[in-house]
């Protein structure tokens, strides 16, 4: 329930926001005190963005890329960011989020299946192309617009692309995770940038299946 | 760049980045009327209150959503419309923090009371959050 406090203490409108996390995160945005703060903001509204289309799946069946990717910095300039798609940055990033001197970057992957190869030039592209090791800028996403059945599967298999790659080549992926809370569809790592420091990446599923004339017909088809 | 330019830009952003049906648009609409014509006086302390009430949002959840979407967009980085002012408030005692002070309060999260030095325990309970006029808004 979204009722702003009497009194408007930084730390009731802190409270407030921890309580609604749907809601903008003004105050936490505003003194984040840290990069690890801002970090933390933005993937607690990139997780609302998600929230929302997942939502509203069945209005973005065969929308392009470009206009996923358009959506999400709309989202975060909504939000009071300065954000920005197909922003020159090394390159063009699909998606720059920045606020004061701090920034994260994102690429945003449409696939069907499990698809290892399209989310590399994603993931490379961050880590070749954009992404920085130094800090308040080494924290990016691969956002993997899955619309096909069985996200956990896509993400799970990218996930095992990645150990696989690290394994032949050390420092491509490190410390390969799934937190708890969201296991199945998000990962965690850090690949050694070649300019000095770590870029941590996450790579984030976005269930977008809709098609509720095939469900049914799967279903029995695996029965 | 002159203050009509300014201002012209601050009403083109929000179509941009809302929908069209969208109630932050005609909240920052009013708010943009409003700061363009008030004495610079008066807008240089503006609580959620009177932005609300400026922003013709009732006491409604709904509402109370729009203006916290609408007060999180308009201090934000790209429009810069409003921005913030903290004010330590303790017993009867009140002091608007310097740039300095909300700078050094931002990066360290603690602030020390003014009249003896010493820091405030949990000063996050202690400094509220006011709002005034950017000085893009000001420039007449």
């Amino acid at each position: 329930m979204m009722r702003l406090p009497l009194t408007m203490t930084v730390a009731a409108l802190k409270e407030q926001e921890a309580e609604n996390p749907q809601m903008p995160q003004f105050a936490h945005r505003m003194t984040a005190k840290t990069y690890s703060d801002f970090i933390d903001t933005l993937y607690v509204q990139l997780e609302n963005f998600v929230r929302e289309l997942e939502r509203d799946r069945n209005y973005h069946q065969g929308v392009s890329e470009n206009l996923l990717n358009s959506a999400v910095a709309r989202h975060f300039r909504a939000l009071g960011y300065t954000a920005d798609f197909d922003k020159n940055n090394g390159g063009h990033a699909d998606i720059t989020v920045q606020f004061a001197d701090y920034e994260w970057i994102g690429e945003g992957k449409i696939v069907d299946s499990v698809n290892n190869s399209y989310l590399t030039k994603g993931y490379d592209q961050l880590v070749y192309r954009y992404g920085l090791g130094k800090p308040k800028a080494n924290q990016a996403a691969v956002l993997i617009y899955s619309f096909g059945p069985d996200t956990p599967r896509v993400v799970g298999k990218w996930a095992e692309h990645l150990i696989q790659v690290n394994a032949r080549n050390a420092g491509y992926a490190e410390g390969i995770y799934s937190p708890l809370a969201d296991r199945g569809f998000t990962v965690h790592c850090a690949h050694a940038h070649v300019g000095g420091g770590k870029l941590f990446i996450r790579s984030v599923g976005f269930q977008l299946y809709w098609d509720p004339t095939a469900a049914p017909a799967a279903r029995q088809a695996d029965a | 760049m002159n203050q009509s330019v300014v201002i012209e830009r601050f009403r083109n952003f929000p179509s941009e980045d809302f929908d069209e049906g969208d109630p932050v648009r005609p909240a920052i609409s009013k708010i943009i009327d409003f700061l363009v014509a008030a004495n610079p006086q008066n807008v240089r302390h503006l609580s959620f209150g009177m932005i609300q009430k400026v922003a013709g949002l009732k006491d409604s959840e709904e509402d109370h959503r729009t203006l916290y979407r609408t007060v999180s967009y308009i201090t934000g980085e790209r429009t810069q419309l409003l921005e913030l002012v903290f004010e330590y408030v303790m017993d009867d005692f009140s002091h608007i923090l310097d740039e300095e002070e909300e700078a050094d309060y931002k990066a360290t999260g603690s602030f020390s009371d003014p009249r003896t030095g010493v820091e405030v325990p949990d000063s996050a309970k202690h400094i509220h959050i006011y709002f005034k006029a950017s000085r893009a808004v000001l420039q007449k």
